[in-house]
């Protein structure tokens, strides 16, 4: 009897380790699914940069664009990378701040640029994206020069 | 009978997610040199072929700088970060630096001609030592490039580490907004006679190219 329990409990601990799951979490996965426009603003191998879809923003207001980070093929996000967006000034509109680079699962990555246009039509941000991607073998860090069109109404 | 078929066949379903399960659980075989304690001794050979061992160097502060040539955060370092004539500054005050490249044969940067061509690009003024086993950086538990290591003049490991709290390599973004370089403060608490503040701290950078 004591055996047969024994191999019972043996079993009941098996049955646990082998169904538990081995890659991350599925919601995890689902938050690499954020959505973009346009054509790639920067892109090598190992990365792409995309442009966040744009929120309709009003001259002389404080509008976000949003900056996705895609890591390529067997690279991920270098979380412990201090990434940033540098104005170089040669945009024709004001950059007024950038948030926090945040993940969304291993392979993707945003940053929110404030800017504001001075007038309404079309115009550029500009700038320099210091990000970085890792893969089992090798870290990459790279500052693409970024820009975005942006519309004023 | 019918529970010990079942606990086979479960078994044998299981065993490779245990396996798997374990092997990322598995710890790195811990390293022989502890903060506080004699750093080990070893011999390597620099990019002449001669030899250098540490325990040559007796009764002088020495800095171990594991290098890779090839990796972004050892370019970024070099070229306009923390490590920008740091060993020039602190050689000329008799401590010895030494640079200690732990990859394997054909790992990136482990190629002795990108090593001579690194020292002449940034006029490195210390000898840059071969370990392509990787036995001396599998001893110190170096997993980055770069990672310091600084030795007081005891022969004791007093600091391991990153080389400064800013992990993008320029030194243009320090963690709490200022600007620290652990060794230049390790090696001005060793000058000073006190013990060393900051003994331990994160490393950052590629991983360390080891053969296997």
């Amino acid at each position: 009897m004591a055996r047969e329990l024994a191999l019972l409990i043996l079993l009941a601990a098996c049955e646990k380790s082998a169904t538990t799951p081995q890659g991350p979490p599925l919601g995890e996965l689902e938050h690499d699914r954020v959505e973009t426009s346009g054509p790639p603003l920067a892109e090598k191998d190992f990365f792409r940069v995309e442009a966040g879809i744009l929120p309709a923003c009003p001259a002389n207001t404080s509008c976000e664009a949003r900056l996705v980070l895609r890591a390529l093929g067997d690279y991920h996000v270098n979380l412990e990378y201090p990434f940033k967006f540098v104005d170089d000034k040669s945009g024709d509109v004001a950059i007024e701040g950038t948030g926090t680079f945040a993940h969304q699962g291993e392979k993707t990555g945003t940053m929110t640029v404030k800017y504001r246009a001075a007038k309404p039509g079309k115009a550029k941000l500009s700038g320099k994206f210091k990000l970085s991607v890792c893969n089992e073998h090798n870290c990459q860090i790279e500052s693409p020069q970024i820009a975005i069109a942006v519309s004023a109404s | 009978m019918r529970i010990q078929s079942l606990l086979i066949a479960c078994l044998v379903t299981a065993a490779p997610s245990v396996v798997a399960a374990d092997a990322k659980k598995v710890a790195p075989a811990p390293s022989k040199a502890e903060v506080g304690k004699p750093a080990p001794d070893f011999s390597l050979k620099d990019l002449d072929g001669k030899d250098v061992k540490l325990s040559s160097f007796k009764g002088k502060a020495i800095v171990l700088e594991w290098f890779n040539p090839g990796c972004p955060y050892v370019k970024k370092s070099h070229g306009v970060g923390s490590l920008v004539d740091t060993a020039k500054r602190h050689t000329k005050s008799g401590v010895v630096w030494l640079a200690i490249n732990s990859g394997g044969a054909g790992k990136q940067g482990a190629d002795p001609k990108d090593n001579v061509a690194a020292v002449k690009e940034w006029k490195l003024p210390h000898p840059v030592l071969r370990d392509e086993t990787g036995s001396v950086g599998k001893t110190y538990g170096a997993t980055n490039t770069p990672h310091m290591y600084v030795i007081d003049k005891t022969g004791k490991l007093v600091y391991v580490g990153a080389i400064d709290n800013s992990p993008d390599g320029e030194a243009k973004s320090p963690t709490d907004g200022k600007l620290i370089n652990y060794v230049d403060a390790a090696l001005e608490d060793i000058a000073a006679g006190r013990a060393v503040r900051t003994s331990t701290t994160k490393p950052y950078g590629c991983s360390v190219k080891y053969g296997s």
